[in-house]
């Protein structure tokens, strides 16, 4: 077997098209060349984690100094008839400045008499105009009543299944009381009541008991718990809350595309928030958020490794439960029209197929320490890039009964299974594992998610895994 | 979305469009800075050269030519400032102790994610693993450096790392991947705590 020549290029992504495509079938089988990029991915990753955040108000800052020793110009001091004279005399586009003024104040004359015979037919079309912008400013900030969507992309292909027969907030209660029973439907709505009650003026949420660095997963994921009960910031009765969520994600967009921090754990984070765009999105066909979709979408295809997933940073060894957050959302991108989502999801599979073994269990980085979490959130993200459905079933015999203890196992098992023989033994542990630990107040109990986005995320992810009777109707 | 592009932003520059100017530094300062602060471990230092670098582009700006790339042209200036510095003060590049604080950033989802990882409190600290790296770095070659450093800004390709050096593509292909597995040496033993 012939080995890759260059692994430090081809963990770079410096390889072209025929030769990554070679290498990357080599390294999936090789198990040599496996650890070797692998260990040097590390050493990337490792360089990559000594980075500076620059200064708050470096590039202003550097502008003003910039622009200080440029145009900084030495006044000329005239005094008494010499300035008199200048001033009358001093050249302005070759003519004398009296000459020009002159002709200035003429043209302004009759300019004037002109604007004020048009000016009435204008303001009516102009006021008509800034009714049309008023509407649109108070997409994210107030009442949505007036606010009319339009353009709707329909869900394509396979993942109608996942988007195409939702319905509103209504119909989806209505099919959680059925297939999840009062209970579950209770402590889904309660759950979303106090998510609402916890978010921020600006329309964050804070990681309560976390780490402040994960106020956009926590922000993602509690906009995810609404909208996947139906509720988009157009419609249902948390509208004003969903609005405000998904304009502090915008706003957290930079120029590149990315939303959130740009250190830690970023590309899980861009992937939650890109998810919730991209349902947001895909459930109303409100076109202002396709922009943004567009460049985040293109941040999360720009910021794969060669080896076809994601990881923490960019360049970072890719690992699959990040690559599962960002299927997930590219899928959910795709079908709310935005084409680029789909190019990356074939490598995509196959990355997460190189961590399956033959019994369908999956691990973080290594498919020899596959873990549960990962086994689940790998077999939900492989449905979505079109798994052929004996193999799911086959697979989801080894996804482990949620426990309680990892709502985002919960939820990724819940999904997995679906409309699978471990459906039932799925949806029984779900029930029994989280319904006892929600609080009164609609909270749900710390998970392994808590430290880190806090009761906030704990609680979405806890309401998304319940949400799943409607997620996927069989 | 429509950004302007880099060339587009330059030639505003050149009409003296300071806005532009601004939104071109926003969009570089953060591997320009890097670039500075992993050849001297100085932060302020870092963003002062990385200053002057932005500067000198603002003032030469009326020569900007768009054929050339802009991140190019950038790391072209970024290297003569280097080489400067080094001429002017003999200014060397310094080993960093273990125990130097450093600027890192919170832990990851992963540790989170796999059932066998272990909590977060009994992994390295990473005061000090971000310490070893710098050592690491410390300890290649000048011109190796050079091209790991210029490559791992903003994850500039071979191509364009050979046309800020001025060497060939082949030279910048074998220092990186000399560069790599040299580094991979030194923190042998140790990358298990690093991941």
């Amino acid at each position: 077997m012939n080995h890759v020549d260059d692994l430090v290029a081809f963990v770079r992504g410096e390889l072209g098209e025929a030769e990554l495509a070679s290498a990357r079938e080599h390294v999936a089988g090789c198990r040599e060349c496996a650890a070797e990029a692998k260990a040097l991915e590390a050493v990337f990753g490792a360089v990559r984690a000594t980075e500076i955040e620059p200064s708050t108000n470096f590039a202003h800052v550097t502008a003003r100094r910039a622009a200080g020793t440029v145009h900084k110009v030495e006044p000329v001091r005239r005094t008494g008839w010499e300035k008199v004279t200048w001033v009358v005399t001093r050249p302005i586009f070759g003519y004398p400045a009296w000459a020009v003024s002159a002709a200035v104040h003429l043209f302004a004359l009759g300019t004037l008499t002109l604007v004020a015979v048009d000016r009435s037919q204008k303001n009516a079309a102009r006021e008509e105009k800034l009714a049309v912008v008023d509407n649109r400013s108070r997409l994210f900030s107030g009442p949505q009543e007036a606010y009319r969507p339009v353009d709707i992309q329909p869900p394509t292909g396979e993942f109608a299944l996942f988007l195409g027969r939702r319905g509103d907030a209504a119909s989806r209660a209505e099919l959680l009381r059925k297939n999840g029973g009062e209970e579950t439907a209770a402590a889904v709505e309660s759950a979303l009541g106090w998510l609402a009650s916890k978010q921020e003026a600006d329309g964050s949420w804070t990681p309560d008991g976390g780490q402040p660095a994960y106020r956009t997963a926590s922000t993602g994921l509690a906009a995810l718990a609404f909208l996947g009960r139906g509720e988009t910031h157009l419609s249902g009765g948390h509208a004003k809350t969903v609005a405000a969520a998904l304009g502090w994600l915008r706003g957290q967009q930079g120029m590149t595309g990315r939303i959130g921090p740009d250190q830690g754990a970023v590309l899980p984070q861009h992937a939650i928030a890109t998810a919730a765009l991209a349902e947001a999105l895909a459930m109303t066909g409100d076109t202002s958020l396709r922009e943004p979709l567009a460049g985040a979408v293109g941040y999360l295809a720009g910021s794969r490794s060669p080896r076809g997933g994601w990881g923490s940073t960019v360049g970072t060894e890719p690992d699959s439960l990040t690559t599962s957050w960002a299927v997930t959302a590219l899928r959910l991108a795709d079908a709310a029209g935005i084409e680029a989502a789909r190019a990356p999801l074939a490598s995509a599979a196959a990355y997460l197929d190189s961590l399956t073994s033959p019994d369908g269990r999956t691990g973080l980085r290594d498919r020899g320490v596959p873990g549960a979490t990962c086994t689940a959130a790998a077999l939900f993200a492989r449905r979505l890039t079109g798994l052929e459905p004996g193999e799911a079933a086959r697979r989801s015999a080894v996804v482990a009964a949620p426990d309680g203890t990892d709502y985002a196992a919960a939820q990724f098992a819940a999904l997995a299974a679906l409309g699978t023989p471990a459906w039932a033994a799925t949806n029984a542990a779900i029930k029994s594992g989280l319904l006892p630990r929600q609080n009164a107040d609609g909270s749900f109990a710390p998970d392994k998610w808590s430290g880190y986005g806090g009761s906030v995320a704990s609680t979405a992810l806890a309401a998304l895994a319940l949400e799943s009777y409607y997620r996927f109707p069989a | 979305m429509s950004e302007p592009s880099d060339a587009d932003l330059m030639l505003r520059v050149k009409g003296g469009d300071i806005r532009s100017f601004e939104i071109l530094v926003g969009r570089h300062q953060r591997p320009l800075i890097n670039y500075f602060f992993r050849m001297t471990w100085d932060r302020q230092g870092a963003e002062d050269m990385a200053q002057e670098v932005f500067i000198r582009i603002y003032n030469h700006a009326k020569d900007y030519e768009p054929q050339a790339k802009f991140t190019t042209y950038m790391y072209r200036v970024a290297r003569n400032l280097w080489i400067d510095k080094i001429r002017h003060d003999g200014h060397a590049p310094r080993t960093v102790s273990l125990d130097a604080p450093v600027d890192s950033e919170g832990d990851t989802f992963h540790e989170v994610v796999s059932n066998d990882s272990p909590a977060p409190d009994s992994r390295m600290d990473k005061d000090e693993r971000a310490a070893i790296v710098r050592t690491a770095i410390e300890g290649l070659p000048e011109e190796q450096k050079q091209v790991l450093l210029l490559a791992e800004s903003k994850g500039m390709k071979y191509q364009e790392v050979a046309e800020v050096l001025g060497i060939p593509l082949g030279t910048v292909k074998s220092r990186m991947h000399a560069a790599m597995l040299k580094l991979k040496d030194l923190l042998a033993g140790k990358l298990e705590n690093l991941q």
